[in-house]
């Protein structure tokens, strides 16, 4: 074995961070506080430290120690700075030089079997088929295990098993927990992303920086906003006995997910009270807690609604590229070209023949309007009549007069001002209008009924009765008619303050109603077939039932008593001028080839579509414009506020005051993103640290620091801090790419060690601290679920996407309060995709999954449990999973082999990917035999049995 | 764990143990299924928190039991959807002549809080019952006869008068979802009697789960076999515990048996890793469990007399009945904790009674009472009684005012409402704390639902103060980290 030295090995002289770190290790008392040791010792390091990058970070650097220790701080051990020692060794360096002092045998090589088997698992959580495994074998040269590696770190199934490990700790599940157990709108992009991130190798830093602060980042991109899904991904109580405190837990889960799971720290009992001599006191936990207290909160109020709103949003796909806007410049520029051409040709006409000469055509479509509202007029509070059509009255009500389209006042809504008229159409009718707005409507993306939103033109009645109305439901403009309810809905993004044309048709005959959004039919559907006779008012700019008003302007409002031609509507969004009867004049007055010019035009311009942009739902960071005062909370009640806090550190980690930039977008406070950076600081001394010993732990079975998520005094020392400093550096110089420290693990002589048994090492070290074995595991549930599905050949390795349902047995259903609803349906091959695309909802998890020690989803998990217990063999041996994979694992057998024996043994290769002895196929074979005679069997039904015993081997679930 | 050889935690941080350290990293739970190999005395290692001085102790090794148990088992008739205690065991003379009137009352329900109500007079009668002379409603005769065995505590008080977070309180002390639950904390104390049968069985109304379903038996941030297995009382009692088509007709053992060997033939490769024979013995134990569970839950072995008595023999009653003699089979056979809901899914499919509160209330007092009855008598007359904590009680109790304009249908109430308890070292005939003469808040000994689990594990023989684990940097214990005590006055 060759020991790979990575970096020049100078003379060694020892830094205080790895001294005290040996002390430690060395001294084996409980008490492992950094004590005032260092300034005595012989070895330590002279005041000459390498130049340090110049830095704001409070984080305690070599040259402040001293003060440090002097203002009586304690600091463990990983707490210091790592500092590059100017020894830099190997794993395998380190490896060996502590076997040797140990007295510890050196193992060899597992096989070569083995070694696939494991490697495929670390990476990316399924087995090696039998041609991963045939062609590894086939390959003689020295490189195919760094090879194979660079294989498997390429594939995106790498990401899938990667990514959920990170899933384990920030309590990844797609619903709120609680009485109704609601769904987090979109959360699966945030899962998706984290795959993803992996996959790309995206560097660490900006991997956390994403998910705390990701919309505060001055470039722009979907992911960005994305990433912050972390940040809603919590138990969220929807009906709360004390809401104020229903959101401080929501921020306290924040919080402490964010500490955990990034910095190795636990904050919870400083949340209630300080214990004394604790290392975070409650005053550091307040200044943490207030990096996320200008989070809009994820409900108001008692009852049992949840605030969507706060925390969900539609992006468009593209943002941050601004290829839309240069495409929507051109779209402006090329689209009143088009229209100067018709423009022109009626300006001839008109200067021709005279201006009157279009007054008809130009009327066309208005004539028979019922009622036009042109709010040309100033305001009256008092019944006014209306100018062109003077039967019908309307009442305005705070209204005010703002600019319309084309320069004409319009009208203009703030506060709950409104107008009313009498309901003038009911069988066959069109209403048209223009609105403009930056607000969004009531209500959100997620229910598109049109009563829910805020009334454009509204004639809400509750319950079934024969109504109809249009409304602003968030940024959508939706629709709807009554008896039976139907409803319709248009894109979202309407929000984006122009003008907006919208028109809705109805014809009685057929109960067709149509939306039109800037003169393009966006939806429509069948409705009543009666006469809407419901509301005796319409009500605009609000919902008839009163409040859940638009803020922003409407314009020309006009309602006919029948259904305008799609021509008509394209005209009227287009603002005139292309009627036939447009047409028609030009032709008369300017000849017949100026017509079919005229004509063209028109159909030149009509072709020319908008560009349009794809949005997409987004769990997302939003922050209210005036953050509140943070406080300390007094033994943790939300209601008791003590001293005032600002933002800031923890003491054991510098204690100083974040240094916040607003960002430039005026949309938070920069909070978040001042936490994030000081976080992913190579600075730090935590970071890289608690990231490594996690990488670390799911290569080798068990972490350095055996508890991931509490480092320091919360927990135990680490078996080797020098080793892991070192590997935390190469992270961290790698640009933080844990690809590349994966590579060095997983190409590692460690890494290929044999897991077996020997005697007078396991005297030495029974707990096999010093890794003189590889310590071989269970599968995790995932591993399991896929594997059974690899072997079958049912797997479906697609990624991403909203989670699919597979069959649940009806007796976990029964558990549900609402068991007919409480699962959905995915189909079968959607149901055989891995694992981590499962739904996972807090109430109704999945019971193979559960059985198989998952991650707990309402808490940050650092290590799976690791139980034997029954529920285990019976799920394996009974549940209609196994069964079916059994089933389909022989279908599959039956497919790729003609005779008994080469079933039995594929069989047997393919659960433990290594070709079985001989001997040990004809044993197997012979059970075969006996299960047929015995019990009366044919061959396709042994097959199946034992297709399902080899699903229960310990082989299958075992790996060396 | 023996007290004598552990110092107080209090000068740590958090109590924390240096032991749970190693639970927190997974290392303490590989080899559980051995104690079905290692027999009884594994399990009395699983008991709690270690001292924190003492070096890593094996979850194998025997620890003497905390302090001296009185039950062995519990029963928590867990009436979801909260009863009304006005109506049913908490009787206010006074309530009576003030039906209709609007008076000033504080509340605070699912309609948030009020200053003033309607009040709704009792809807049933109450008399007096045996030698203690408890007056209990004419909804209850049957558990009325029993009440000499019973203690009433009738000033309990909830974080929470909403069902969500309501349940989880009474379920795992926590109104935050993710804590481990009762019958959680009580098999991760003292383990199973029984390693055949699970420890912490659950057993939910024909109509559905509860809200929040499987949250109310998970076993929290506590590994997945202290969560409740939910029993079926009629079919396959246990999920995929039967063999399905391919295993069935004897195939089943045939094939075990060659997994042994070759799991043998694999373990015998691997020396030094106690897990692979655990997962050996996993496969025995849960063939076992295939025949001990279905025979444990066999109400047909039941004499008719017997039946008779949990009123399996009549409609309204059978299917409780069915649910209350199986679990006094379960406790005959060792499980730990069984809880049996009475009520399921919304509205007046439980005891939720918003609308209707005497349709509600007939209905599932007509279902349970003599169920409830026959099992305490028939755990008495086997000598089962003292040895078997008895629970009864919902979420919370319902408020003395009507919550709408019209109708008899009270809003949920936490402020003051009334569980009781029999058998399993309970003080019998006493009735404990009170709420005020309307009974819409605890006045007289207000006692919070901390103070009940904490009554629970002590009588289970563990100190509810000491019994703990770590979790998130915390020595978490069910009964908070700040601790309560036992409802004293209700232990014999």
């Amino acid at each position: 074995m060759v020991n790979r030295v990575k970096r020049i090995t100078q003379p060694a002289f020892i830094l205080p961070a790895l001294l005290l770190v040996g002390l430690l290790i060395i001294s084996s008392t409980s008490d492992f506080i950094f004590g005032n040791t260092s300034n005595e010792d012989p070895m330590a390091l002279p005041k000459t430290a390498p130049p340090q990058p110049p830095t704001t970070s409070s984080f305690v650097t070599e040259s402040n120690l001293d003060d440090a220790e002097e203002s009586s701080r304690n600091l463990t051990w990983c707490d210091v700075p790592l500092q590059n020692p100017q020894l830099r060794q190997t794993l395998d360096q380190f490896w060996f030089s502590r076997l040797e002092e140990k007295g510890l045998t050196s193992p060899e090589e597992a096989s070569p079997e083995q070694l696939l088997r494991r490697l495929h698992y670390v990476v990316t959580g399924l087995p090696p088929t039998p041609e991963d495994l045939d062609s590894f074998l086939k390959d003689p040269h020295e490189t195919r295990w760094n090879l194979r590696i660079e294989k498997l770190l390429a594939s995106e199934q790498y990401g899938v098993h990667w990514g959920r490990h990170w899933l384990d700790l920030v309590r990844w599940a797609e619903t709120d927990s609680y009485e109704r157990d609601r769904l987090k709108p979109s959360a699966w992009r945030y899962r998706d992303w984290v795959v993803d991130a992996f996959n790309s190798d995206l560097p660490y830093d900006q991997f956390l920086i994403l998910q705390l602060a990701g919309d505060e980042l001055e470039i722009e991109s979907l992911d960005h906003h994305v990433a912050t899904g972390f940040l809603h991904l919590g138990i969220r109580n929807d009906e709360p006995a004390d809401p104020k405190q229903a959101i401080f837990d929501d921020l306290d889960g924040m919080l402490d997910t964010t500490c955990r799971s990034m910095l190795g720290i636990s904050m919870g009992c400083a949340r209630c009270h300080d214990h004394k001599g604790d290392p975070i006191p409650t005053r550091d936990y307040y200044r943490m807690l207030s990096f996320f207290e200008g989070l809009k909160p994820y409900k108001i109020g008692g009852g049992n609604g949840i605030r969507t709103t706060n925390f969900v949003r539609d992006l468009p796909l593209d943002l941050g590229d601004n290829k839309f806007e240069e495409s929507l410049e051109s779209w402006k520029r090329e689209y009143s070209e088009r229209l100067s051409e018709i423009s022109n040709l009626l300006d001839e006409v008109s200067v021709r023949w005279g201006k009157e000469t279009l007054i008809a055509a130009n009327n066309a479509t208005f004539k028979d309007s019922k009622v036009h509202l042109d709010f040309n007029q100033p305001p009256s509070k008092s019944a006014t009549e209306s100018e062109t059509t003077p039967n019908f009255e309307h009442e305005e009500f705070d209204t005010q007069r703002g600019t319309g389209k084309n320069g004409s006042p319009s009208l203009s809504l703030t506060g709950n001002a409104y107008v009313t008229i009498p309901r003038p159409v009911q069988d066959d009718f069109t209403i048209s209008f223009w609105f403009k707005t930056n607000r969004l409507g009531r209500g959100n993306s997620n229910d598109l009924r049109w009563f829910l939103g805020s009334g454009l033109v509204d004639g809400e009645i509750p319950g079934i009765v024969p109504d109809f109305g249009i409304s602003l439901v968030a940024d959508h403009v939706c629709a709807g008619v009554g008896d039976p309810e139907v409803f319709i809905h248009g894109p979202g993004q309407m929000n984006d303050n122009q003008w907006h044309h919208v028109c809705f048709t109805r014809s009685i005959e057929t109960g067709r109603f149509a939306l039109w959004i800037d003169g393009v039919e966006r939806s429509s559907a069948t409705g009543s077939k009666k006469s809407l006779t419901q509301p005796e008012k319409l009500s605009i700019g609000r919902m008839l039932p009163g409040a859940a008003s638009l803020n922003g302007e409407m314009d020309e409002v006009v309602f006919w008593d029948r259904v305008l031609s799609s021509r008509e509507i394209i005209d009227l969004s287009i603002g005139g001028g292309t009627l036939p009867q447009h047409v028609q004049l030009v032709s008369e007055r300017l000849g017949s080839a100026e017509g079919q010019r005229m004509e063209e035009a028109i159909q030149r311009l009509s072709e020319l579509k908008r560009p349009t942009r794809d949005f997409v739902q987004v769990l997302s960071a939003q922050e209210q414009q005036n953050i509140p005062q943070s406080y300390i909370r007094i033994r943790g009640t939300a209601s008791a506020p003590g001293d005032e806090v600002t933002p800031g550190f923890p003491q054991i980690l510098g204690g100083e005051d974040a240094s916040i930039e607003k960002p430039s977008d005026g949309e938070s406070s920069g909070r978040r993103l001042a936490l994030a950076r000081w976080i992913a600081n190579k600075e730090n001394p935590r970071t890289a640290r608690v990231m490594t010993n996690r990488v670390w732990q799911h290569v080798f079975g068990e972490p350095i620091v055996p508890t991931p998520n509490d480092f320091g005094t919360f927990g135990l020392p680490p078996t080797d801090a020098q080793l892991l400093d070192n590997l935390a550096l190469d992270f961290v110089e790698s640009g933080w790419s844990i690809k590349s420290l994966l590579r060095s693990l997983l190409s590692s002589s460690m890494f290929r060690s044999s897991g077996r048994f020997h005697q007078g090492n396991d005297r030495t070290d029974p707990r096999n601290r010093y890794n003189w074995k590889f310590r071989g595991r269970r599968l995790s549930a995932e591993e399991i679920r896929d594997s059974i599905l690899s072997f079958s050949g049912d797997l479906n390795l697609k990624l991403g996407g909203p989670g699919v349902y597979p069959l649940l047995p009806d007796e976990v259903l029964a558990t549900a309060s609402r068991p007919d609803s409480a699962w959905g349906r995915s189909s079968k091959e959607e149901s055989s995709r891995r694992s981590i695309f499962i739904h996972v909802k807090r109430s109704l998890l999945h019971p193979m999954l559960q059985a198989f020690d998952m991650a707990d989803t309402d808490n940050p998990c650092p290590v799976r449990f690791n139980t034997i217990q029954p529920t285990q063999a019976l799920t394996l041996l009974n549940s209609d999973f196994s069964e079916r994979q059994a089933k389909s694992f022989a279908d599959r057998l039956e497919n790729e082999h003609s005779n008994t024996r080469d079933r039995i043994r594929a069989c047997m290769l393919i659960v433990s990917q290594k070709a079985p002895a001989p001997q040990r196929v004809d044993e197997n074979l012979s059970f075969f035999e006996n299960l047929k005679s015995e019990h009366d069997l044919n061959d396709r039904q042994a097959l199946e049995i034992f297709c399902l015993m080899a699903l229960n081997l310990t082989e299958t679930i075992h790996i060396d | 764990m023996s007290l004598d050889n552990s110092k107080d935690p209090a000068g740590q941080f958090c109590g924390r143990t240096r032991r749970e350290f190693l639970w927190e990293a997974g290392a303490g739970f590989t080899s559980l299924a051995l104690g079905g190999l290692l027999g009884q005395n594994f399990f009395a290692g699983q008991s709690l928190a270690a001292d924190g001085l003492n070096s890593y102790a094996s979850p194998l090794a025997p620890n003497p039991a905390m302090i001296a148990a009185k039950a062995k088992s519990v029963i928590f008739l867990f009436m979801y959807g909260g009863p009304s205690h006005v109506d049913t065991f908490d009787y206010k003379p006074k309530l009576y002549p003030l039906d209709g009137q609007n008076i000033e009352v504080k509340t605070f329900g699912r309609g948030g809080h009020r200053k003033t109500g309607r009040v709704v007079g009792p809807k049933w009668n109450f008399k007096p019952y045996g030698e203690c002379g408890k007056y209990v409603s004419d909804l209850f005769p049957n558990v009325g006869s029993m009440v000499d065995d019973i203690s009433f505590i009738h000033s309990m008080t909830a974080d929470s008068p909403l069902h969500g977070s309501a349940m989880l309180m009474m379920n795992s002390g926590k109104v935050l979802s993710g804590a481990p639950c009762l019958g959680s904390w009580a098999n991760y104390g003292l383990g199973s009697l029984n390693e055949n049968l699970p420890g912490f069985v659950v057993m939910l109304d024909k109509t559905g789960g509860p809200i929040s379903g499987a949250k109310n038996w998970s076993s929290g941030y506590m590994p997945a076999q202290y969560q409740g297995t939910v029993l079926r009382s009629e079919g396959v009692p246990i999920l995929d515990l039967e063999p399905g088509q391919l295993l069935g007709g004897g195939v089943q053992r045939s094939v075990l048996d060659h997994l042994r060997a070759e799991n043998e033939i694999h373990a015998a490769a691997r020396v030094g890793n106690p897990d692979l024979a655990a997962r050996i013995a996993n496969y025995e134990l849960a063939y076992q469990m295939q025949s001990s569970a279905p025979e444990a839950v066999d109400i047909d072995a039941e004499d008719e007399e017997t039946k008779s008595l949990y009123g399996i023999d009549r409609g309204k009653t059978a299917d409780f009945g069915r649910k209350c003699l199986m679990a006094r089979r379960l406790v005959e056979r060792g499980v730990r904790f069984i809880q049996i809901y009475s009520g399921g899914n919304h509205d007046d499919n439980n005891w939720d009674a918003h609308g209707d509160l005497k349709f509600n209330h007939d209905k599932h007092a007509g279902a349970t009472d003599l169920p409830i009855a026959g099992l305490l008598k028939d755990l008495k007359r086997r000598g089962l009684l003292d040895e078997t904590l008895v629970i009864w009680g919902g979420e919370f109790g319902r408020q003395p005012t009507a919550e709408y304009a019209q109708g008899t249908g009270r809003d949920h109430n936490s402020y003051g409402f009334t569980m009781w308890m029999a058998g399993g070292g309970v003080k019998g005939g006493t009735s404990i704390g009170s709420t005020d003469e309307l009974g819409a808040e605890a006045v007289d000994k207000p006692l919070h639902v901390k103070n009940l689990h904490a009554t629970v594990l002590q009588l289970m023989g563990l100190d509810p103060n000491r019994l703990s684990f770590f979790h998130a940097g915390l020595e978490e214990k069910l009964v908070g980290v700040e601790g309560a005590q036992p409802i004293w006055d209700a232990i014999a």
